[in-house]
């Protein structure tokens, strides 16, 4: 009976051996880490030409239009999209008016919510609000320019319009 | 007379038991084997050899994968990392293969992709990871290779918030019968 019982023993840790070896691992860590993202890319440039009027009224105004590309992870739901530009509008133009305006309208992305038509300056506005994580191309971007007969005219000037995302 | 037919029959007896020893053919000595002056004798040991089926698989490096830029447009970039981690793997046997599991799943929206470096004469496949094994590698068999490759990429929708310091997982890869 002790034989049996030693030979039981060792069977038993044979086989445990065996099983050991059948298979084998070992691990380690991975980690994904995901930092804000807020990526945003304008289209193409815009020229607007204001050359016409109705005579007896100002200037009549100029529409041209672009897209913007935006993407963004933030889930607060404070994400905006704010404009400044470069110079003021209303200080360019021979005349003594100084109200030459260029105002944008921004389409909004799913689930953010456009300002509408926003005159433009050195000043940051906001134009997109309330934004939710999105990713999206092809949105709209419409520029107005308007003149009146006090602003004179102006040669061609580039003026920078500065796009932010701001959480 | 009678005493003659015992002793004639004793010497056939006698005849029959040592006259055939005479004749007997002795085997050559072994290669090497010393000469013995007046004995032949043959040692005999027995050895015992075994090769146990071996199954070794180590992992080396762990891995940070960062997700921080996007096309304007487009979800979150997809990363990877393929020179972290590396991995050795020896096995005496036939028809092995590695299967790969996460201990737990990721937040919604992320997710982690594997490939293995190829062993020679295996199969590797990229798979994603869950905490269900996906095989990694097939048709390993008798081979013992040292660095290769882990290479992970992880992909997050636009879904997937910041998380900070990231979400971190245990990833297991395991040696077992095909």
């Amino acid at each position: 009976m002790k034989l049996f019982s030693s030979m039981a023993l060792v069977l038993f840790l044979f086989v445990g051996m065996t099983n050991t070896a059948n298979a084998q691992a070992d691990d380690h860590v991975v980690t994904v880490e995901i930092q804000a993202i807020n990526e945003i890319l304008i289209a193409g440039d815009v020229s607007l030409t204001i050359s016409s009027a109705t005579p007896g009224s100002d200037p009549a105004p100029v529409t041209s239009g672009t897209t913007y590309a935006v993407t963004t992870n933030d889930a607060g739901g404070t994400t905006r999209i704010t404009a400044s530009t470069d110079v003021n509008p209303s200080t360019l133009g021979t005349g003594s008016g100084n109200d030459l305006a260029l105002s944008v309208t921004a389409g909004a992305p799913t689930g953010g919510t456009s300002a509408g038509a926003v005159n433009l300056t050195t000043t940051a506005a906001n134009v997109v609000t309330g934004m939710a994580p999105v990713s999206q191309a092809g949105v709209a971007l419409s520029y107005t320019m308007t003149a009146t007969a006090e602003t004179g005219q102006l040669a061609s000037t580039a003026i920078t319009v500065t796009y932010t995302i701001v959480n | 007379m009678r005493r003659f037919k015992t002793i004639s029959w004793l010497f056939l007896v006698w005849i029959a038991l040592f006259i055939p020893v005479g004749f007997a053919q002795i085997p050559p000595p072994l290669p090497g084997a010393i000469p013995m002056a007046t004995l032949s004798m043959t040692l005999g040991q027995s050895v015992n050899v075994s090769v146990q089926q071996i199954n070794e698989l180590s992992i080396s490096g762990d891995v940070h994968l960062t997700i921080s830029a996007a096309t304007p447009g487009l979800g979150p970039d997809t990363v990877s990392d393929a020179v972290s981690s590396t991995y050795n793997i020896t096995t005496n046997d036939a028809a092995k293969k590695i299967v790969a599991s996460i201990d737990a799943a990721f937040s919604p929206g992320i997710s982690l992709f594997v490939l293995l470096g190829q062993p020679s004469g295996a199969i590797s496949t990229q798979q994603l990871l869950s905490t269900t094994s996906v095989d990694l590698v097939t048709g390993i068999g008798y081979l013992a290779e040292t660095g290769l490759s882990i290479s992970y990429t992880a992909n997050v929708s636009i879904d997937a918030p910041p998380n900070g310091s990231g979400e971190t997982r245990t990833v297991t890869l395991t040696l077992m019968d095909n």
